[in-house]
């Protein structure tokens, strides 16, 4: 299967609440478990509280539960409607929830194919993301590092990983940004591709190949610097955020910005560590409840702090607008 | 590691060159935290052979921009390398 070239997703300028489109967040990890969907839900309801309309798209493809997570038993319309052609329009699968200003296209009760989806089915849901009529659009993603998740991650403008204090966690975690990476990179032109192939089978005065995508990056600079101009600026066009989920001890509240020092230094990437969230019983709670967290228990630590993590978010994306509830 | 000659020590410290020495120090105990023998945090991603290089360039770094004077030679050479 091809990389997903940019020039391939079109901004196709449709009727959203914004004329230059949603803004698309993904979240993802390299291991199952972590909170995406927990995350997903509760920025998004965090998201509707500062007035922002939002659609959050469950791209768990074969293990939707986003639905779920929101208090939605069965939602009329699912993603399958819309890769079958059963629906035409992206916003007619679009479920609102009775609370809130935000809407889901659930991917409950979705059948086999759709756990494996073809490409051209990938690249109608990838070319009609930004026709979502939402000022937030926020992908559930599943967990790994298939190309669909990967394809779908790098669409994003922001990419938010959710990691715990567990080394099978950590080390996916760098797995996936690994692929995500090289999946960017893949989207070279091929006179650049041919370029970093040479450079990958260098060896050095160690007898080591390159190892990091630091070192790869920095040796393209040296030699080619205008094609490793090209490729930093395809390695920044998104922003990826980390969250250190259900931490348990005090350490573990090191442990983003330690792995954002890390990430640095290994892949050359700066990567904005967004905050932690302390392991909640209310979190379980809550799901077995089938309500959103944040609306069961909006004081809770973790909801406080997934509140920050979103007004600090849409700082960014509106600097000089201080967003607060 | 290979192909980072261009590294400097504000590089591996993470902070500007015109960083305060209350930047240096900052910058230098958030490294050696997350370097530090049994961090999570470079799970996977480093061998034992590099993260010892890494933590020896990290100490490198420190007693040199933490030594006003190691500082201006070093920035000196810095400067004349630029040239």
């Amino acid at each position: 299967m091809s990389v997903v070239q940019l020039s391939q997703i079109t901004e196709i300028s449709g009727a959203t609440t914004s004329p230059r489109g949603p803004h698309i967040w993904a979240i993802a990890s390299g291991k199952g478990g972590v909170g995406k969907s927990f995350i997903s839900s509760s920025l998004g309801l965090a998201l509707s509280k500062h007035g922002k309309r939002v659609v959050l798209v469950d791209l768990d493809l074969g293990g939707a539960n986003l639905h779920t997570c929101l208090g939605l038993a069965n939602p009329e319309h699912t993603l399958s409607d819309y890769v079958s052609g059963k629906c035409a329009n992206i916003n007619d699968i679009v479920v609102d929830m009775p609370e809130a200003n935000v809407g889901i296209i659930s991917g409950a009760g979705d059948g086999l194919d759709i756990a494996n989806l073809k490409h051209y089915q990938k690249l109608k849901i990838l070319r009609n993301l930004k026709r979502i009529q939402a000022d937030y659009v926020v992908l559930d993603l599943g967990a790994g590092t298939s190309f669909n998740t990967l394809d779908f991650f790098i669409q994003a403008e922001r990419g938010i990983i959710p990691v715990v204090p567990d080394p099978t966690s950590i080390e996916n975690t760098y797995r996936f940004l690994k692929c995500v990476m090289t999946r960017k990179l893949r989207g070279a032109p091929r006179q650049t591709r041919k370029l970093m192939s040479k450079i990958l089978t260098l060896r050095h005065g160690e007898s080591r190949k390159i190892r990091t995508l630091a070192s790869f990056m920095a040796t393209m600079q040296q030699r080619h610097p205008d094609h490793a101009r090209l490729l930093q600026g395809e390695l920044e066009n998104q922003q990826l955020h980390l969250i250190v989920n259900q931490v348990l001890e005090p350490a573990d509240t090191d442990l983003g910005l330690s792995m954002t020092t890390a990430c640095l230094k290994y892949f050359g990437q700066k990567i904005h560590y967004l905050g932690h969230l302390n392991h909640d019983r209310q979190v379980i709670t809550a799901s077995r409840q089938r309500r959103p967290f944040l609306m069961t228990f909006p004081q809770s630590r973790a909801a406080i702090y997934i509140e920050h993590m979103a007004a600090a978010l849409l700082d960014q994306d509106n600097p000089g607008s201080q967003s607060r509830p | 590691m290979t192909g980072e000659s261009t590294t400097n020590f504000y590089d591996i410290l993470e902070i500007a060159p015109d960083a305060s020495a209350m930047d240096i120090i900052n910058a230098y105990r958030q490294a050696k935290l997350a370097y530090k023998t049994d961090s999570l945090a470079v799970y996977s991603l480093f061998d034992d052979v590099e993260l010892d290089h890494i933590r020896s360039q990290i100490e490198l770094a420190y007693q040199t921009l933490a030594s006003p004077e190691k500082r201006l030679a070093y920035d000196t050479f810095l400067a004349g390398k630029q040239r």
